[in-house]
């Protein structure tokens, strides 16, 4: 009873502070901001038109049909076709003479290349077949064949992995590169061709470090092939997919005999549905090889569009978690569940919920980042204005006050969620409607759960409450530390925009997965994932922070938990030690 | 340092409110209070006095809980600061160094939040104290627009709230105008005697605590040198000399110097000798034998400067 006057005390501080009605002036600009650039067509899945025009059922699936025999690359049951024989011919090849000899070759290659490297050393006596002996360095020209050869030979390796068979991305990166480096010699051995002695040749040759490069390439040169285990596994999940097409196509032709015109915007949704089963399952067996710990990449074009590795074995997982669901609970009909996805509508379905979550990926940040700039002041700047003392000879012991601190921003933070949600649920209804169609939710990508959107809603401001606290215990625990009100709010909102804006960024790092504020947005785990492909809103590309690799519910609670406790506890300890002058 | 505990006689009748015991608090290397001890008693007003640096703000810090000591305890009407805080500062009042309101509110919205802290908040009780502190006018104003003066005025009002038993004040009259201290002055003496309530000053400013205070402790370099009642320091016959005003009071002195080997002190025309009965006696006949006339003669109480700076040269 005797803290809540204590909170009290604290709440209605804020509720004082002039820092209010700029905060919802902002959040004002900021919701209509929302709405203007909300735009539904990019929300929607696919952004499939060519049955907006459609009369009735007959029309729809003649479309239908036709997409089937004119869209070759987008058609689903020509993706799954293309998967199977990508699986077939990779496992014939896996254990065929031509991979045995590719490796065979390989292995010539690196000690002919160590060679090269050691030519002038004296212990290695030069074969016929190995690096050429002292006496032939003046003839440029014979090295110059030699690595030409070389070149041709990686060149050939890296055409040969390439499809039908499946080769994982990392062994095509080394070849790329192991060619590069033989190209880099080719073109010192040109610009040399005055050297008289060998050492100077050598030396010539190693300018850019070329040795050392190809010798470390060489070293973890390794063939890596999809293993059968691997393609045991991509063969269910295409079976998973094609038993859900064949379904989806049953309740297609069913609805499309049933004649009934009611039934017109279902069957739109299930041949839209149609479709997406087949990109999913396309995007499925070209990331199988791109299977790896982001650990192991180190190619730019990797980084530039393959960056995002982790993130499609979850979504994977995820797709094909919703697959085997919807197949095993017969459950092909939009009315059973709408699939759920924060970062864009589901099944073309552009409604007032929709509009929520798009809208509170911008309020959210600006709530945090003013939730930030409120505790600090809480704390670091009733410190440094010395408003503090006052405070601290009331009969209250230090954690309390630093409890009531905590929990009137987070009370705060909570308010002006919720008031934002509640403003773009009404924004949404009005312009758009609510769909309570059940949502199909699936957490951490292999849980699935049926329930009402409005709950999954609940979980979303949810998570955004326990983002929004770990940043109130961060600026917390640097106002206790440094006693700066500016120290802290620029801190904490340089890590929050460092962290929002370029996660996309650091989501390639080995490193990104072990920052705690990395693991912030538990939402991702329940169907908010980042999307890399497709037609995700630039918003949602900005703000979400990608799954790294790897990356589970569990894991990312545990850490945030851990560094908010760690948090926690050193501020509560600072500030009950802290002698106040 | 026991013989230094003078019992003033608040303590005969009266509740003791503030208990000091063995405070020592040594920063690094550089002891700044040094095993201090002394009690307040309800309705006295004590006066806490030593130059910058003696260690004043440091033993009020520790009183009000914001700085622990490094060894000794701080009991506020029987409850330990240091073990028992929250039971111990509700009693407490204080208004302490450098410390603020919230600007952003107005005063009277300060009062209240500071009211709530300690139960259901009663606005007959913020308008009296208000109109004490005499900021009746400019109370809804924003505490932004106030001078230091007035800010004062609303650090003390927060203090009295509560009905604290001590009340805790650090160099109050710090920005008041002339009419704002003795205002203050007589704010405190009320205060103090209608509610029975123990205060404790600090301040640099001398012939203010004299008039405030009824005990005073004096300290410099963490030590308390002395303390004493107002009362028993007026009756000790060696904080009184004898003030004659004569004719002539270089003649005066001299005369009085080669008789009674006294070296009296001249200000303007008046002699000043230290108190005796015998030596005032005799100082007057001798003057009246030389034919010096007296215009005044009469015995006057050592200042509390002059005291002050007695006990600092004596105790250094």
């Amino acid at each position: 009873m005797k803290f809540f006057r204590l909170l009290k005390g604290e709440l209605d501080k804020i509720l004082m502070r002039p820092i209010l009605y700029v905060i919802t002036g902002i959040l004002v600009v900021a919701l209509v901001f929302a709405f203007i650039i909300y735009n539904p067509a990019e929300r929607t899945d696919g952004s499939i038109t060519e049955y907006d025009n459609c009369q009735d059922l007959t029309e729809v699936y003649n479309t239908f049909i036709s997409n089937i025999n004119t869209h070759g690359e987008i058609v689903a049951q020509q993706y799954i076709t293309n998967a199977l024989s990508k699986i077939e011919n990779t496992r014939n090849n896996n254990s065929s003479p031509a991979l045995t000899n590719l490796s065979v070759q390989m292995d010539l290659v690196n000690e002919q290349m160590i060679n090269y490297k050691l030519f002038d050393t004296p212990t290695i006596t030069p074969g016929e077949n190995d690096a050429p002996a002292d006496g032939e360095y003046a003839s440029y020209e014979t090295l110059k064949t030699r690595f030409n050869a070389l070149k041709n030979l990686y060149e050939s390796y890296i055409n040969q992995s390439s499809s039908p068979i499946l080769v994982k991305t990392e062994t095509n990166n080394q070849l790329n590169q192991l060619f590069l480096s033989t190209q880099n010699l080719l073109n010192s051995i040109n610009v040399s061709s005055t050297h008289t002695d060998h050492a100077n040749l050598r030396a010539t040759l190693d300018t850019n470090g070329n040795f050392n490069n190809i010798e470390n390439l060489l070293n973890t040169l390794t063939l890596k092939t999809v293993s059968e285990t691997e393609l045991q596994q991509l063969e269910t999940n295409v079976a998973t997919a094609q038993t859900y097409l064949n379904t989806l196509s049953t309740n297609i032709t069913t609805l499309k005999d049933s004649g009934d015109v009611q039934n017109i915007e279902e069957l739109k949704s299930l041949v839209i549905r149609y479709y997406l089963v087949g990109l999913n399952i396309n995007e499925l067996v070209n990331t199988a090889t791109e299977y790896y710990p982001v650990l192991s990449m180190t190619d730019n074009t990797i980084n530039s569009y393959y960056g995002y590795a982790g993130t499609y074995s979850y979504e994977i997982n995820e797709d094909i978690t919703y697959c085997t669901f919807l197949v095993e609970n017969d459950a092909v009909s939009t009315d059973y569940a709408n699939v759920f996805s924060a970062t864009r509508a589901s099944n073309a379905d552009v409604n007032t919920f929709d509009f929520v979550y798009f809208g509170l990926e911008i309020t959210s940040f600006i709530i945090i980042i003013f939730t930030v700039v409120i505790a600090a002041g809480m704390l670091a700047g009733e410190q440094s204005n010395g408003t503090l003392k006052l405070l601290l000879i009331r009969p209250y012991s230090r954690n309390k006050i630093l409890t009531s601190k905590l929990l009137a921003t987070l009370i705060f933070a909570t308010i002006f969620l919720i008031f934002s949600t509640i403003v773009l649920f009404l924004i949404g209804l009005f312009t758009m409607g609510a769909n309570f169609t059940p949502v199909l939710c699936i957490f951490n990508g292999l849980a699935p759960f049926v329930t009402s959107p409005a709950v999954v809603l609940l979980i979303y401001l949810l998570c955004l409450i326990f983002k929004v606290l770990m940043y109130i215990l961060l600026a917390l625990a640097i106002s206790a530390v440094f006693r700066s009100n500016v120290a802290a709010v620029g801190i904490s909102t340089v890590l929050y925009f460092l962290l929002s804006i370029f996660g996309t960024i650091f989501a390639v790092s080995y490193w990104y997965g072990f920052l705690p504020f990395s693991n912030l947005d538990l939402f991702k785990y329940f169907g908010g994932s980042f999307i890399a492909s497709g037609n995700s809103s630039p918003i949602s590309i900005i703000f979400s922070s990608p799954i790294f690799y790897g990356g589970n519910f569990l894991y990312s609670a545990l850490i945030t938990v851990g560094v908010g406790l760690i948090l926690g506890i050193c501020t509560y300890w600072i500030f009950k030690k802290r002698e106040i002058k | 340092m026991d013989e230094q505990i003078i019992t003033s006689d608040y303590s005969k009748s009266n509740k003791k409110i503030l208990e000091v015991k063995n405070i020592t608090k040594v920063y690094k290397d550089r002891i700044v209070l040094s095993d201090i001890s002394f009690d307040v008693f309800a309705g006295e007003i004590f006066g806490f006095l030593g130059p910058n640096g003696a260690g004043k703000t440091t033993l009020i810090r520790i009183i009000c809980g914001m700085t622990p000591p490094t060894s000794g305890e701080i009991f506020i009407c029987g409850k330990s600061v240091q073990h028992n805080f929250e039971k111990a500062v509700i009693n407490l009042g204080a208004m302490i160094e450098n410390c603020q309101v919230y600007n952003y509110m107005s005063g009277y919205q300060n009062l209240v939040y500071y009211a709530n802290l300690y139960g259901k908040i009663d606005h007959e009780k913020i308008d009296e104290i208000v109109e004490m502190v005499d900021m009746t006018n400019r109370i809804h104003d924003k505490v932004r627009t106030y001078s230091y003066g007035m800010r004062q005025r609303i650090a003390l009002a927060q203090a009295l709230l509560h009905n604290p038993k001590l009340l805790v004040l650090d160099e109050p009259t710090n920005g008041l105008d002339a009419n704002g201290v003795i205002e203050l002055r007589e704010t405190l003496k009320i205060f103090s005697a209608k509610n029975k309530i123990a205060i404790l000053v600090s301040s640099h400013i001398l012939s203010e605590m004299e008039q405030l205070c009824n005990t005073f402790a004096v300290v410099n370099n963490g030590h308390v040198l002395e303390i004493r009642s107002m009362e028993e320091a007026n009756k000790k016959d060696t904080d009184k000399y004898i003030s004659i005003k004569v004719n002539y009071p270089n003649y005066a002195s001299k005369i009085i110097f080669a008789n009674l080997n006294i070296m009296p002190e001249i200000v303007g025309s008046s002699i000043l000798i230290p108190y005796n009965k015998s030596t005032l006696e005799e100082v007057t006949k001798l003057l009246h034998s030389k034919n010096i006339v007296i215009y005044e003669n009469k015995i006057e109480n050592k200042s509390l400067e002059e005291l002050y700076l007695d006990i600092l040269k004596t105790k250094k």
